[in-house]
């Protein structure tokens, strides 16, 4: 038992991270290829516009769908229909917590691909300043309110039904996702109404923000994404956690150095255990960059499952 | 009385003297599921919320039950709803297995309709089948819908589901073949090819002149090959201002063949010298995305917005550069 924890905490991460990750881009995209259906309540970006290849959908959108459900139906037997699909996503979303985002999300995939791209042609990366970062995170919780209340308002007769998923209109995953299974029509502007013209355009001008911004910033997207903000809601309920022992930390900063976005408490708190802030993806890469024994630890229902130590420190700094 | 009065004075005559059905004896019958309401064009207020007033005529893909109403005629815009109490023909629901179930029509008082159970997804025929004999010739109208139960949501779709099929018994029927591809929401729409075979008791049917008229009432009169087959291109008849324009306009076609033959024999005490089979199937038909969506605006945009950026980080970056400069300490001062 001794040597299997010495080998997972010793784990090349970054490696063990990749394949995982390319394991659930090629299941949640082209899973439906291969009979696999895991409902419209998933916690991850896999597109519902993907509609041959997915897996399963995207929550986002179902509740997106329903919530401009017109009123009386909303909030009459309707209503426990949502409530069911909110069970369901969070009994999935209990499971890897914000980790969906650090290992399973294909778009979050993407930008680390996109960003391995960027180390090798050695351009290097930018960094936000506090004030950005702080900024910048509240964007996420915007989107999340107003992809909730914009499909209320059209259940309510006063938005254009062409607003039905107002996130979805603007989310890259619409475009980019499919394109990897040869449907390449979201690639377009659609002419047919005023609201349909803008939100297509304003989703082309988000995607192609999209390919720069993941360029030159790590995780680019996740800082604006309404699933983080979601997930943040309902984190505490979930099995897997990233606790912190402030008393073993000699807040060398390492982890804040890897922390793909940049949040700074995971070096700087030292009182609290709970340490999951709303950006964290659940990546691990700051349990994996922590020299100090057992100071990060990943926990799943309490029982420690990766954590800190100085061997696979150094292990994994001896790595050729 | 000159003779411009005359011929209308017996054409008003004989107008008055025949029975309702022979006037339009000629004119054909036909199923749809479109409601017998006045059809309102799409309003600014459509266009802007993106929804068809002709969709709500219709019941939704997902519904559980439709109701389908039969029209006498051949232009699909001015066709006239039946009375139910004009109707002499019954009408039978064929699913994919083969099961025939009879259906039976509603209220006498209202235009002649029909509710479909529909209780799996999938497509389903409904036939109205009626047989009148006028001027020695026995006229069999075989009125023929195609009724999907559909959805978007589910997966999975078996090839069965989305099959077409027919009725072997029927002496003339017409099938739209069924794209290979095809969906429980698959459209039809302007610019695509519709193939349909004429059947004769199942079997193929070279040499049927086979009519498509659309909303508009543009028709084309091809016949049938040597396999039966008939293709049409769906064409565009939808030219609204962009104000009024709707993506989810539906607009009906209706096809037709007929075929005569000469055989005699009796039908309802009746003698009879030929007989006359004629069938329709009607459909629908929707914009086509080209008419609104555009690749190149799109594709040009989402590279204009990458070329612009990465221009303005590299400017950026450039600006933040420091100029390299040496700082000499003097250890001895």
């Amino acid at each position: 038992m001794s040597r299997l924890k010495d080998a997972v905490n010793g784990v090349d991460l970054n490696r063990f991270r990749f394949w995982l990750q390319l394991a659930f881009f090629v299941f949640l995209v082209y899973g439906g290829f291969f009979a696999v259906e895991l409902g419209n309540q998933l916690p991850t970006f896999s597109c519902g516009y993907n509609s041959e290849g997915r897996a399963g959908m995207c929550y986002l959108m179902s509740l997106q769908h329903q919530l401009a459900w017109p009123w009386p139906k909303l909030f009459g037997v309707a209503a426990l229909t949502v409530a069911t699909g909110l069970g369901v996503f969070l009994l999935w979303f209990a499971v890897l917590n914000k980790a969906w985002c650090g290992f399973a999300c294909p778009l979050g995939t993407l930008q680390d691909w996109i960003t391995a791209l960027r180390r090798r042609l050695g351009v290097r990366y930018s960094r936000y300043t506090q004030g950005q970062f702080r900024r910048l995170t509240t964007i996420k919780y915007l989107l999340l309110a107003l992809a909730l209340l914009l499909p209320l308002g059209i259940g309510g007769g006063m938005l254009s039904k062409d607003l039905r998923t107002p996130f979805c209109d603007i989310c890259p995953a619409r475009m980019i996702i499919p394109t990897f299974t040869g449907n390449f029509s979201h690639w377009t502007i659609d002419f047919s109404t005023k609201t349909a013209m803008a939100m297509s355009a304003l989703g082309l001008i988000v995607t192609g923000l999209f390919f720069i911004g993941a360029f030159v910033k790590k995780r680019f997207f996740c800082f604006f994404c309404p699933m983080s903000a979601l997930h943040y809601l309902f984190s505490r309920l979930a099995l897997l956690r990233l606790r912190k022992d402030g008393a073993k930390c000699t807040r060398c900063g390492d982890c804040y150095r890897v922390c793909d976005m940049e949040i700074r408490e995971i070096a700087d708190e030292v009182d609290r255990p709970q340490i999951m802030m709303d950006d964290c993806t659940l990546c691990l890469k700051c349990v994996a960059s922590c020299p100090e024994e057992g100071a990060l630890k990943a926990t799943f229902a309490g029982i420690p499952i990766f954590e800190s130590t100085e061997r696979g420190f150094v292990k994994r700094m001896n790595k050729p | 009385m000159n003779m411009k009065q005359t011929l209308m004075a017996a054409a008003l005559t004989l107008t008055l003297l025949l029975p309702a059905p022979a006037l339009c004896a000629d004119q054909l019958l036909w199923l749809t599921d479109v409601r017998p309401a006045r059809k309102t064009p799409a309003t600014e207020q459509d266009h802007a919320a993106g929804t068809a007033s002709a969709a709500d005529e219709v019941d939704l893909p997902q519904s559980e039950s439709k109701r389908l109403w039969l029209r006498r005629g051949d232009d699909p815009l001015r066709a006239s709803y039946v009375a139910a109490d004009a109707v002499a023909g019954e009408m039978h629901l064929l699913d994919r297995r083969g099961d025939r179930l009879p259906l039976v029509p509603g209220v006498k008082t209202a235009p002649f309709h029909v509710t479909v159970i529909l209780e799996e997804l999938g497509f389903y025929n409904a036939y109205l089948v009626e047989r009148t004999v006028r001027f020695d010739t026995l006229r069999v109208d075989i009125a023929k819908f195609e009724v999907l139960k559909g959805t978007c949501c589910k997966k999975g779709i078996e090839q069965e589901q989305t099959r077409a099929f027919h009725d072997a018994e029927l002496p003339l029927e017409l099938v739209r073949e069924h794209h290979p591809d095809e969906g429980l929401m698959t459209r039809i729409t302007s610019g695509d090819e519709v193939v349909f075979t004429v059947l004769r008791h199942g079997r193929p049917v070279a040499g049927v002149p086979v009519t498509l008229t659309t909303q508009q009432g543009w028709r084309s009169i091809r016949e049938s090959g040597a396999d039966g087959r008939v293709a049409y291109t769906m064409l565009r008849d939808y030219f609204p201002s962009w104000h009024e324009f709707n993506r989810r306009h539906r607009d009906t076609f209706l096809v037709s063949a007929s075929l005569e033959e000469e055989t005699g024999g009796v039908y309802n005490d009746t003698a009879h010298r030929s007989v006359r089979y004629t069938t329709t199937l009607s459909g629908h038909y929707y914009p086509s995305s080209h008419d609104y969506r555009s690749y190149a605006w799109g594709l040009g945009l989402t590279l204009l917005v990458a070329a612009f950026g990465g221009t303005a980080i590299y400017l950026y970056r450039r600006r933040r550069v420091q100029p390299f400069k040496e700082v000499r300490f003097d250890e001895q001062a």
